[in-house]
């Protein structure tokens, strides 16, 4: 019973992190539509968004520091 | 003790411990190749014209589908989760909802489609970039979809658990990457242009 509510915690906190990261990636990308409607030649201005975004769905949703060791992730 | 150390257990354990590695480095080298065709293409739109873009395009639909695969990605990443916690429930429901939500974006693509083709035809020079690199991702995003629903079908009979769920970590990997590529081709279509 302790092993299986440790274990619904352990869940619940790996998909905190993937909410937090969603809204995150979803503020990102409201901000980018309005950033690319008001201002003019905006290809400089979105480049930071198309990073942060990659980077946050490399890093929380795919994982990506695992390549140093080739562990799973959401484990 | 002596079952322990005998050459085939030796071996066993060292053959569990080393497949998910090279399995999870094959999928990583295969993610890595698809990035250059990915940018291959991307590249190709902006030789061919620039940042230009029409001004018909559907900002509408374009946003709502990027919302869309932000949501699956989030469900796909709950089922993941769910399958390395053994909690099957979840997992069902969540792969259910990615697979709803990549159908709705096929869907929301191939309304954009009809659009464009009247507003910009694959034969112009915007109107080839677009269909390329719009058709290549839908392509992915049905392979996608295909491979979740293998999965799901499998786990749904028991195959996975925690200690196996390999291809379950996988499939959503492969997921999340087309989201990854819908990242730089959402801003490459319809925002560089500006407004």
């Amino acid at each position: 019973m302790s092993d299986n509510s440790h274990d619904t915690a352990g869940l619940m906190t790996v998909i905190q992190r993937g909410w937090f990261t969603a809204g995150a990636l979803a503020v990102l990308t409201l901000v980018e539509y309005v950033v690319a409607t008001t201002v003019d030649a905006p290809t400089l201005w979105l480049l930071p968004f198309i990073v942060a975004k990659g980077g946050l769905i490399l890093e929380v949703f795919m994982h990506s520091s695992d390549l140093k060791t080739l562990d799973g992730g959401n484990a | 003790m002596a079952m322990t150390t005998t050459p085939e257990a030796v071996h066993s354990r060292a053959e569990a411990t080393y497949r998910p590695a090279a399995n999870r480095l094959g999928l990583w080298l295969f993610l890595a190749s698809e990035t250059f065709l990915f940018s291959a293409f991307i590249s190709s739109r902006f030789v061919v014209s620039g940042t230009d873009q029409p001004e018909h395009l559907n900002q509408g639909l374009a946003l709502l589908l990027t919302l869309l695969l932000l949501w699956s990605s989030i469900s796909a990443f709950r089922a993941e989760a769910a399958m390395a916690h053994d909690n099957r429930r979840l997992f069902h429901r969540e792969m259910l909802t990615t697979i709803v939500l990549g159908a709705l974006f096929l869907v929301g693509v191939g309304v954009e489609f009809n659009e464009a083709l009247t507003d910009f035809p694959a034969n112009t020079i915007y109107g080839s970039s677009f269909f390329m690199l719009i058709g290549l991702h839908a392509f992915h995003v049905l392979t996608g979809i295909l491979a979740l629903g293998v999965v799901w079908n499998l786990g749904r009979l028991g195959h996975y658990g925690s200690d196996n769920h390999w291809p379950v970590e996988g499939v959503v990997k492969y997921w999340h990457f087309v989201d990854l590529m819908w990242v730089a081709i959402y801003p490459t279509l319809y925002l560089f242009g500006g407004s």
